[in-house]
């Protein structure tokens, strides 16, 4: 026993730097897959660790859209119709502003601007301060203001500076993070914010009732409910209650914990995570792959020594030490790699949710499970890779095990062939070729090993690509060629004939327009319910309705809806689909389900998109009603300058350029962006230590054709060019299988798992020119550059030993 | 003029167990043509010469030169070159490329030396050692009589005129070594100079000068005792 670890000890001290290369391919498959694990258990922990830490409100209570309470009225009618299940509660008045920041106010947003009572201190949704100062008691009659660091970040903001707010300039001195708002994406009719056109401002309550013209009043409480009530009880009782202590105005009870903006920030994580595991587990077969075949050729490398155990009669047990201890070898360094990979990987990427999706506190604590599943993979990959040939060596003829690798017989199957295939060239020449062809199997796997690796990333490039395109195509389909428009949002429900709404239409500036009512509603079919956002508009106006359905001239009575709407419930044109939508009543509004036939399916790749006509409205019951005015420019005038006019018209919550908001999603793309290029690093250093240790395991078992050939007086230079050609034609044919095999995996990650982890996107395989290069790249560079790594082991090579003794 | 010419040519090996001396002040000159037996009991530093003269190893002290090259002061670059266009080896264990047919591993001795025609040539050497019959053959599928000659063969096809055999005939039977050994002498006919290391001392009766090696000294440089004679009057 002690002499094969003696022995052992040996190999290990001659094998160590190929021990270290199979270990961190091991450690990098492992560890794409703990590292982008944990970065999602710790979103999920730091999202729950900021609402806890920031005192994010339970319930929140507020009027239907347009209506205020004086301040002290709304908090006094929450307080009683909550009763003793309370704690806290604070008013607040919140009001959409048009808003201009950056230097000149060059960019336009649609502002949301919260005012907070500061004469008391803030108890309830606390800012976290992510630069400059907060606000204190001492603001309370300033206009002094916080900016959401989404929206500063998104544009490079400095933390202190100037911003408009509805035409009014005000300074921020900070940029903060709430937890209300960390969710910043929206959708408006057929249309979507982000980050970057919906700047969150929070300021003294005072100076918003000025701004917004509201003196006194508020339309906004959060509470917090006393420690031990259950919040959905207390809901209940606030429901009940409110239309008693505050009557004439219908009042909205949410939860945060229902809240669909809230719920998004989770549900996204677990959808990122759907995707991330797909291709973490992808990875890690690669990997795990390339580690049984290269702990296999190294053991098998050991063939001839099982060969002489076996002729000396040494039992089978006793022969399989020396190779275990290797693998164990192998596997335990590969784990030890791993969570140092994992661990890095982790850092990296969490760094880029840091600054991408920012939160106001970051729980990370070790995802010990997560990383022991990964160690166990970790190790029963290379004793796996070692059991198999050492089970296979045990059972041939030791005479056979005697023989080189690649001249066993089994092994030699491509020697019939090469004689009958004449290469072109000098031997020199045709070496590489040999070289695959003679061992057909071994080329074989090397050449999945290189495919299996690369696919993952031509599949995660092509995602983004898809996404991007179908984006375009979007873009496309909802607003046709047309120039740029501006979109203009009303801050409350208008008779199109209103003096608000003439001011817009009747502008000087303005050469077209179109009105429309946005609202939201859900198609609901068996158990499917799909949400909808209903833009009503004029539906044969090609301004504001899809080209083809413009050109269709529908009758009114029915509903236009996205092609993935109707595949996902499962109906067709002509038929007949349940519309819930609101029903105005008094102040409020109910839902109500009506059957609605389907008008027309637009091939929009947003399943929330859903048109109507506005001659419907009396179904809602808003005959005459608007909400929003899609305005374009009189031949002369900017964009830009239609802009900045309509954003000073009173009643207005924000006007933007069609054209930012289709940028928004883009924005969102970045975050996958940046997250790619972590799997680009990784996989091209897998691919390059793959190429590597096949080209090391390759160097050592050719060590003595190696020395023949430099006998002869062939240089190193050239030796190492055929192992370059050898490796890089492998690689050749490797990347064309994991372009093969990426393009399959696309296609299923976009028809199964897309679809269910972001069922609101339908998304259509497309790969960009630029990401088949970038794999292709990636794959030529490693298989490329890892034989030149050989060369120095062939410059110190013994000839005269190398060639001297019989194998 | 003399085709290899060593001087007080010493190589010492440094090892974690001490120094070893494999050869001490060695001095030789042999003439063009010649068939030259080095002659020595296993260790004695036969193969080291050997590999000193096919600057395979450089000496620790002393001068070489080998076909009007002075080896001992050529870069690494010019070594190669003058493996290349100088001397050729035979090996006991033949190395010849598992992977290539016997036709193929004679061409790479004519194409790494740069003749045209290489595959011609090749078929030519082959011929030369009785082996146009086996051309397409793998090494696995010929004996150790036939590799060798295919190794011969390959060595020859480099048409380099110095010719170094490290016991050529070690592996083969008496018969098939005779064969091989009459291959050898008869290259000297076409002007090459071959050197035969060799333990046996029946082989040496056979060569034009014989050097005797024991423990890495030259005891003795000088033709058979009994002159040279034919391959096929040796007994073993
Ligand atoms: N690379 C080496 N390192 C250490 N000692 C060596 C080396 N090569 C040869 N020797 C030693 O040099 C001596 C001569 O070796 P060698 O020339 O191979 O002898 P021969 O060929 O006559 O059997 C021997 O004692 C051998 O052990
Ligand atoms: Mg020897």
């Amino acid at each position: 026993m002690s002499f094969w670890l003696r022995w052992s000890w040996r190999d290990l001290r001659g094998r160590l730097l190929q021990v270290v290369a199979i270990a961190a391919i091991i450690a990098l498959g492992s560890g794409i897959y703990a590292g982008l694990g944990s970065t999602s258990a710790w979103r999920q922990q730091s999202l729950d660790a900021s609402f806890a830490g920031l005192a994010a409100h339970d319930i929140e209570v507020s009027p239907v859209a347009g209506f205020f309470v004086p301040q002290d009225q709304l908090l006094g009618a929450v307080r009683s119709a909550g009763g003793q299940g309370l704690s806290t509660v604070e008013a607040r008045l919140v009001a959409d502003l048009p808003v201009r920041a950056g230097r000149g106010g060059q960019i336009p947003a649609a502002g949301v601007v919260v005012g907070v009572d500061l004469a008391q201190p803030v108890e309830i949704d606390r800012w976290k301060v992510t630069a400059g100062r907060s606000l204190g008691p001492g603001d309370a009659q300033g206009s002094s203001v916080l900016l959401d660091e989404h929206f500063a970040d998104a544009h490079h903001l400095p933390p202190t500076g100037t911003i408009v707010i509805a035409g009014t300039p005000v300074r921020y001195v900070g940029t903060v993070l709430e937890p209300e708002y960390l969710n910043t994406t929206t959708t408006f009719g057929t249309t979507i914010q982000g980050a970057a056109t919906r700047a969150v401002i929070f300021a003294p309550i005072g100076l918003v009732q000025r701004l917004a013209d509201q003196p006194g009043q508020a339309n906004d409480v959060v509470a917090r409910v006393r420690s031990g009530e259950s919040i959905d009880h207390v809901a209940a009782t606030l429901t009940h209650n409110l239309p008693i202590t505050l009557p004439n105005v219908a009042m909205t009870v949410a939860v945060r914990n229902d809240d669909p903006m809230t719920l998004a920030l989770y549900d996204e994580i677990i959808s990122e995570q759907k995707i991330f595991d797909v291709f973490a587990l992808l990875i890690l077969a690669g990997a795990g792959f390339a580690a049984f075949n290269l702990t296999r050729r190294v053991v098998e490398a050991q063939r001839r020594d099982i060969g002489i155990a076996m002729a000396l009669g040494v039992s089978p047990g006793e022969i399989a030490i020396r190779p275990i201890i290797l693998a164990a070898e192998v596997a335990v360094a590969g784990v030890a790699l791993g969570v140092l990979a994992g661990w890095g990987i982790g850092i990296w990427v969490l760094g880029i949710f840091r600054s991408e999706v920012p939160l106001p506190i970051w729980h990370t604590p070790w995802q010990g499970g997560l990383f022991l599943r990964a160690a166990v993979l970790g190790l029963v990959i290379p004793l796996a890779g070692s059991a198999y040939p050492v089970w296979r060596a045990v059972r041939v003829a030791p005479t056979d095990a005697l023989l080189p690798p690649h001249l066993r017989s089994g092994r030699h199957r491509g020697s019939g062939l090469l004689r009958k295939l004449p290469l072109p060239g000098s031997t020199m020449a045709q070496a590489p070729v040999r070289r695959i062809t003679i061992a057909p199997t071994r080329s074989a796997m090397t050449v999945l090993a290189i495919g299996l690796i690369l696919a993952p990333l031509l599949a995660a490039l092509g995602t983004t690509d898809s996404a991007s395109a179908t984006i375009d195509a979007g873009t496309q389909i909802l607003s046709g060629n047309s120039a740029d428009q501006l979109l203009v949002s009303l801050t409350n429900y208008q008779p199109s004939t209103a003096p608000a709404v003439s001011a817009l239409v009747d502008s000087p500036l303005v050469a077209k327009y179109a009105l429309g009512l946005n609202t939201g509603g859900y198609l609901l079919r068996g158990h499917t319910t799909v949400a909808v956002s209903i833009s009503m508009v004029d539906l044969s106006d090609p301004l504001v309705a899809p080209t083809a359905v413009a050109r269709q001239k529908i009758a009114p009575g029915g509903i236009v809806i996205a092609t993935k709407a109707a595949a996902d419930l499962g109906v067709g044109l002509g038929g007949d689909i349940v519309l819930r939508h609101p029903l105005a009543q008094g102040s409020g509004y109910r839902f109500v389900d009506t059957v609605v036939p389907i008008r027309a399916i637009v091939d929009s790749p947003y399943r929330f998109v859903a048109y109507m006509d506005l001659r419907d409205e009396p179904m809602m019951g808003l005959s005459g009603i608007v909400n929003t005015a899609t305005l374009v420019p009189r031949p002369g005038v900017s964009i830009n300058a239609l802009q900045r006019r309509i954003s000073l018209q009173p009643g207005v919550a924000w006007a933007l350029p069609a054209s930012t908001l289709s940028n928004t999603i883009r924005d969102i793309l970045g975050l996958v962006t940046g997250l790619f290029v972590v799997l680009q690093i990784v996989i091209g250093m897998l691919a390059f230590l793959v190429a590597y240790n096949s080209t090391k395991i390759g160097s050592d078992e050719r060590a003595r054709e190696h020395a023949t050939m430099m006998a002869f007086g062939v240089g190193v230079p050239r030796v190492v060019l055929i192992g370059v050609i050898e490796s890089v034609l492998l690689g050749v044919i490797g990347i064309g299988v994991g372009l093969g095999v990426g393009l399959l995996v696309l296609h299923w990650v976009l028809g199964t798992v897309f679809p269910a982890a972001v069922p609101e996107l339908s998304v259509l395989p497309a790969v960009a020119a630029s990401s088949f290069v970038i794999t292709v790249v990636i794959g030529l560079v490693a298989t490329a550059s890892a034989p030149t790594l050989v060369a120095r082991q062939l410059e110190r090579m013994n000839l005269p030993s190398t060639l001297r003794y019989v194998e | 003029m003399a085709i290899i010419d060593l001087r007080d040519v010493t190589k010492r090996f440094e090892t974690p167990a001490g120094t070893v001396v494999a050869l001490d002040r060695a001095s030789l000159s042999v003439a063009a043509a010649q068939l030259v037996v080095v002659l020595g009991p296993s260790g004695s530093g036969k193969t080291t010469l050997l590999n000193m003269i096919g600057a395979l190893d450089t000496p620790t002290e002393g001068l070489i030169d080998v076909g009007g090259k002075r080896v001992t002061d050529l870069s690494r670059s010019q070594l190669f070159g003058f493996r290349r266009q100088t001397v050729t080896f035979i090996f006991q264990a033949f190395n010849l490329f598992p992977e290539l047919t016997a036709l193929e591993n004679v061409r790479f001795g004519a194409e790494v030396s740069g003749h045209r025609s290489a595959s011609q040539l090749a078929v030519q050497m082959l011929e030369d050692v009785e082996l146009g019959d086996r051309v397409q053959h793998f090494p696995h599928e010929l004996s150790g009589g036939e590799q060798q000659r295919v190794a011969i063969a390959r060595s020859l096809a480099t048409g380099n005129p110095v010719l170094l055999a490290d016991e050529p005939t070690g592996e083969l039977d008496f018969r098939t070594g005779i064969q091989i050994l009459q291959l050898l002498r008869d290259r000297t006919n076409d002007g090459k100079t071959v050197v035969v290391v060799t333990h046996n001392r029946e082989i040496s009766r056979m060569a034009d000068l014989v050097i005797e090696l024991s423990d890495g000294h030259i005891i003795s440089s000088a033709p058979p005792s009994g002159g040279t004679v034919d391959a096929t009057e040796l007994r073993w």
